[in-house]
């Protein structure tokens, strides 16, 4: 027999007090100077019944302290075999599963999860089989049954040490609930006869997934142990963790702030922290933070494409995430207006100061002359207005049907026979009576172009006024759309469909004599619009985190990552494994791994969740770890913890006390009754 | 079987509850049954930290003056004492309409007062008073009860003696109403009990001292047998004294609750007995329990107002009831002080 807290014995030291208190009852009396002695009487001597009576009660109590100190003791029988609540059986299955996600990479974490593991293993025999497998958002095997069977009981330990040695914590996370309903799930399938013991070493932080737990099945013979880190003391929540806020790819302006949520962990000590951008516009600046609470900030000073947000001096990948814009194409558009490009009455002084509003990050404005015909293939947006030259009209033509837009405005009815013309139909074209000025009635809202004026804000048209427009009667079979009219019910705004790409006639010309529309502030975002469609939509912008897989962009070649770093796309989906910021090649699409938002809840879950959620736990490691204070707990340590918890004999040691203190009571209570009533 | 166990069980409580509920006839009223009615001046085991006699029995005096609105005599002597300015509700019989047409302000008179009525105090000092369990000694308390009564009744005019007593006749503090009748009696009290309780020779005593009809106060633990001094009682209450008599116990003396084996040691003698106290316990609360019923039978049998007192009862609720009931007697017994009636 031996015992898990042998100075417990020190307790035995308390059996002298009966003891003494016994002698003392014989032999020493209180003294009392008393005034009413007339009152009182000799009594008859005790009887040997009454002698032998006490000495029997003063052996229960003793009795009573002794157990109760050989319980305090924990005793166990050693023998070989399983722990934790185990059956018992010839040999142990033993699984280990292994926390690789992103939190194991707190300093200190990953080496201790090794060290527990050699310290599982060794505590094996030959007989048994043990299996090593690490989990993030997946389970990966790192050394299978088949392989430690196969290898030789004395390299076994040499195996283990190098598999571990190479294995490192990844950027995911933790998706506890799938590891182990894998576990479970495999256990069931294989219905396998032998009880599986599966010990989960990891930190057990708060933000580890459980929800596949909910509702699992489990086998029967089915135990699991938690060995939780860090096994000596518990880490201090009191860091600052950053969460990169991404903009919405689909409504959000390319020009939006970014921003980032501060938190600082309920221990937080200070009032504030210094963050700082890394990249290609680096700053610095200071957030006031209040311990346990969340702000929101957004990154000062001028835009910037993509960075590392951190905190100054901390280290934690927790303290850190990537930040980006929202991508944006440029795209080519050629202008294939005439006329002095200063002339404030023509239509190219317009369109061309339009255009360009849009910015040079996201247009390239070439003049119809300048365009050279090897660059026709790049051009996303042609705009021309009828009067355009032939040359001018097929090279657009050309372009259209591979894919390219077209805008062109009507300036007068004897060129818009001729647009009717390039896609096969006769139009009838004639100069619309209007008495003052027109304005648009009705538009198609859910077409692309008109996708800027979705919300209310910005739906109102009636300010732009039209004081001439070409009425165009289309043919009873034409395949030309009307995405906008007049008030009066004539076309404004026509779609043709030509080849792959599109052609969009606006039925007036852009001239401020014939209308206000390319001074109102309708047209910038019409163009923007027109640009996007052009471009296929906006370039992919994709947030994930490490390890999730995502739906990489049709066409998508490879991604490119801000340090150089280039990974090959295979597949319609991808995985990138470590954070950061990646360019999707061609598409100029970006990219944005951070570690997720859970894996940064660091604070330490108590095993009793696991419990909970009906895993099956055999002994949750909580207890040794705070008796360990300073010292990491042997192999053999947990072992004997183990045997003793599964035999529990101290849990009957107590009950004995219990009962024999409950018969001391009666006995002791009886005795004074009749002492105190001997005529009763 | 159930049936013992209830008894034995009452028998506890009523043993653990002290006399006021254990049945015993007494003509007064038990201290502390009305202690809940007037709140203390002062809390006992405070006031009993007062080394000094006399500061705490001043202390004692206050509390009953506050206690008590009115003075239990009335009237005034033909002595004049001072001028009091008049106040409103006054009686305006009192009043000097000389000095108001002198001084165009009204002014009552005062008078000392006198009486013939003479008050012995007969005080145990036996060896047996030393016994308290309660942070001080039966003797303590007996004494503080007994000098608060004299003082209060000194300061009403009448004329207080002390006879204190243990084994012999004792000594005594002549009954007279002198300025410096106090510090004698202070004198007196500060002896340290000793000896048997001579008690049915200190009630002969009195009656010896006391010859004309007045109040005879005994404060004693009448832990004799009231066989020894029910005569002498008998013949005090012959010559017209009005006696008064408190019973003063320590609560080990009512409910014996020693644990273990103990060796009792006689204070008034050398006897030692070695018990098991638990044991002993239902055998001595018997014959302590037979015993104060018959003291309180023999007062009960001479109309002597009677209180038996537990040492950690409040002092305050039991003199002020005994100072009623004491004026009350007088008022019945013709004792009252010859002024009273007389205007000036």
């Amino acid at each position: 027999m031996s015992f898990l807290s042998p100075w417990f014995f020190l307790g035995l030291l308390a059996v002298g007090a009966p003891l003494v208190a016994h002698l003392r009852r014989l032999s020493v009396k209180n003294r009392v100077a008393f005034s009413a002695m007339d009152f009182l009487e000799p009594l008859p001597p005790k009887k040997a019944r009454q002698r032998w009576e006490d000495i029997a009660l003063m052996v229960a109590r003793i009795g009573a302290l002794g157990l109760l100190a050989f319980a305090f003791a924990r005793p166990y029988v050693k023998k070989s075999g399983p722990v934790s609540g185990v059956p018992a059986s010839e040999h142990r299955r033993l699984v280990v599963l292994l926390d690789t996600s992103a939190s194991m990479r707190r300093a200190g974490f990953f080496s201790e999860a090794r060290d527990s593991v050699r310290q599982i293993a060794s505590s094996l025999t030959d007989s048994d089989e043990f299996e090593l497998l690490g989990f993030d958002r997946i389970v990966r095997p790192v050394l299978s049954f088949e392989i430690w069977r196969q290898t030789p009981a004395g390299e076994r330990s040499g195996l283990l040490n190098e598999l571990l040695a190479r294995t490192d914590p990844g950027w995911a996370q933790t998706e506890l609930g799938g590891a182990l309903k894998f576990v479970a799930d495999r256990a069931a399938r294989d219905a396998m006869e032998e009880p599986v013991e599966v010990v989960v070493v990891s930190d057990l932080q708060e933000g580890s997934r459980l929800a596949k737990l909910q509702g699992q099945q489990w086998p029967k013979n089915f135990h699991v142990r938690v060995v939780q880190l860090p096994l000596k003391s518990p880490v201090p929540d009191d860091g600052i963790s950053l969460h990169w806020l991404p903009p919405d790819a689909e409504t959000a302006s390319v020009e939006a702030p970014i921003k980032i949520q501060v938190t600082a962990a309920p221990g937080f000590r200070g009032d504030r922290v210094k963050l700082v951008l890394d990249g290609l516009h680096p700053r610095e600046w200071m957030v006031p933070v209040s311990a346990g609470k969340t702000r929101s900030v957004t990154v000062p000073g001028p835009a910037f494409d993509f960075g590392y947000v951190r905190v100054s001096e901390a280290s934690d990948f927790v303290s850190g995430v990537w930040v980006s814009r929202l991508p944006q194409k440029r795209a080519l558009v050629a202008l294939g207006y005439t006329g002095d490009l200063k002339d404030p009455s023509s239509t190219r002084y317009f369109v061309h100061r339009a255009v360009n509003a849009l910015g040079e990050a996201r247009v390239e404005v070439v003049a119809g002359e300048n365009l050279a015909p090897e660059r026709d293939a790049d051009v996303g947006l042609w705009i021309s207005n009828a009067a355009a030259s032939p040359e001018w009209n097929l090279r657009m033509r050309s372009a259209v049907e591979k894919g390219a837009l077209a805008i062109l405005t009507l300036e007068d009815v004897s060129r818009a026979g001729s647009v009717g013309a390039l896609f096969g139909e006769v139009w009838d074209v004639k100069e619309a009576p209007v008495s003052d000025f027109a304005i648009l009635g009705e538009m198609d809202r859910r077409h692309p172009v008109f996708a800027p004026f979705k919300t209310p804000q910005f739906s109102d048209f009636s300010g732009v006024r039209f004081w001439h427009y070409r009425r165009i009667v289309l043919p009873k079979d034409s395949s030309t759309r009307v995405l906008a009219r007049f008030e009066g019910g004539d076309p404004a705004l026509l779609e043709c469909a030509l080849g792959k790409g599109r052609i969009y006639v606006w039925t007036s010309d852009w001239r401020p004599q014939d209308a206000q529309w390319v001074l109102s502030s309708r047209c910038v975002p019409f163009l923007a619009g027109c640009l996007e469609m052009a471009a296929g939509g906006r370039a992919p912008f994709l947030v994930t985190t490490p390890g999730e897989s995502f739906a990489l962009p049709e066409g998508t070649t490879g991604l490119l990552g801000s340090d150089g770093m280039r990974l090959p796309a295979v597949g319609p989906r991808g995985t990138v494994d470590q954070p950061g910021v990646f360019a999707l090649e061609p598409s100029g699409g970006i990219a944005v791994v951070n570690v997720a938002r859970e894996e940064g809840r660091l604070a330490a879950l108590p095993p009793e969740k696991l419990k909970d959620l009906g895993v099956p736990i055999a002994k949750p490691n909580g207890e040794g770890r705070q008796r360990a204070s300073g010292s990491p707990l042997s192999a053999e340590v947990l072992l004997s913890e183990e045997i003793e918890a599964q035999q529990g004999g101290w849990r009957w040691l107590l009950g004995v006390v219990l009962v024999l203190l409950t018969l001391e009571t009666w006995w002791a209570a009886r005795l004074s009754s009749v002492s105190k009533h001997p005529a009763l | 079987m159930s049936k013992g166990w209830v008894q034995r069980w009452w028998n506890k409580v009523s043993a653990r509850s002290g006399d006021a509920r254990s049945g015993l006839p007494h003509t007064g009223t038990l201290a502390g049954t009305k202690s809940q009615e007037v709140r203390p001046w002062m809390d006992l085991q405070a006031l009993m930290l007062i080394r000094s006699l006399e500061l705490r029995v001043q202390r004692m005096v206050q509390g009953l003056h506050r206690g008590l609105h009115r003075s239990v005599r009335r009237g005034h002597s033909a002595e004049f004492a001072e001028y009091r300015p008049y106040s409103p509700g006054d009686d305006l019989r009192h009043m000097d309409w000389r000095r108001m047409a002198r001084t165009d302000r009204p002014f009552l008179r005062k008078y000392e007062e006198e009486s013939d009525w003479g008050c012995l105090v007969v005080a145990d000092l036996s060896a047996s008073m030393s016994f308290g369990t309660t942070g001080y000694s039966k003797a303590d308390y007996a004494r503080t009860l007994a000098g608060t009564l004299a003082t209060f009744l000194h300061g009403q005019g009448d004329p207080v003696g002390l006879l204190r007593f243990a084994a012999g006749a004792g000594e005594l503090v002549p009954v007279a109403h002198a300025p410096r009748q106090m510090a004698r009696w202070w004198s007196l009290l500060a002896a340290e009990p000793s000896g048997s309780t001579g008690l049915r020779v200190a009630l002969e005593e009195a009656r010896r001292i006391l010859r004309r009809p007045g109040l005879v106060v005994l404060v004693s633990d009448l832990l004799v047998p009231s066989e020894d001094w029910a005569e002498a009682l008998r013949l005090l209450r012959a010559a017209r004294h009005e006696v008064v008599v408190f019973e003063v116990l320590d609560p080990q003396e009512i409910d014996f609750n020693f644990e273990g084996d103990t060796h009792f040691v006689g204070l008034e003698d050398a006897r030692r007995l070695d018990l098991d106290a638990p044991r002993a316990r239902l055998g001595y609360v018997n014959r302590m329990q037979v015993h104060r019923e018959a003291v309180a039978a023999s007062c009960a049998r001479e109309s002597v107002l009677f209180w038996s007192v537990r040492s950690d009862a409040p002092l305050e609720p039991l003199l002020r009831e005994a100072i009623t009931a004491i004026a009350r007697r007088r008022q019945q017994s013709g004792g009252a002080s010859a002024s009273q009636g007389r205007l000036p």
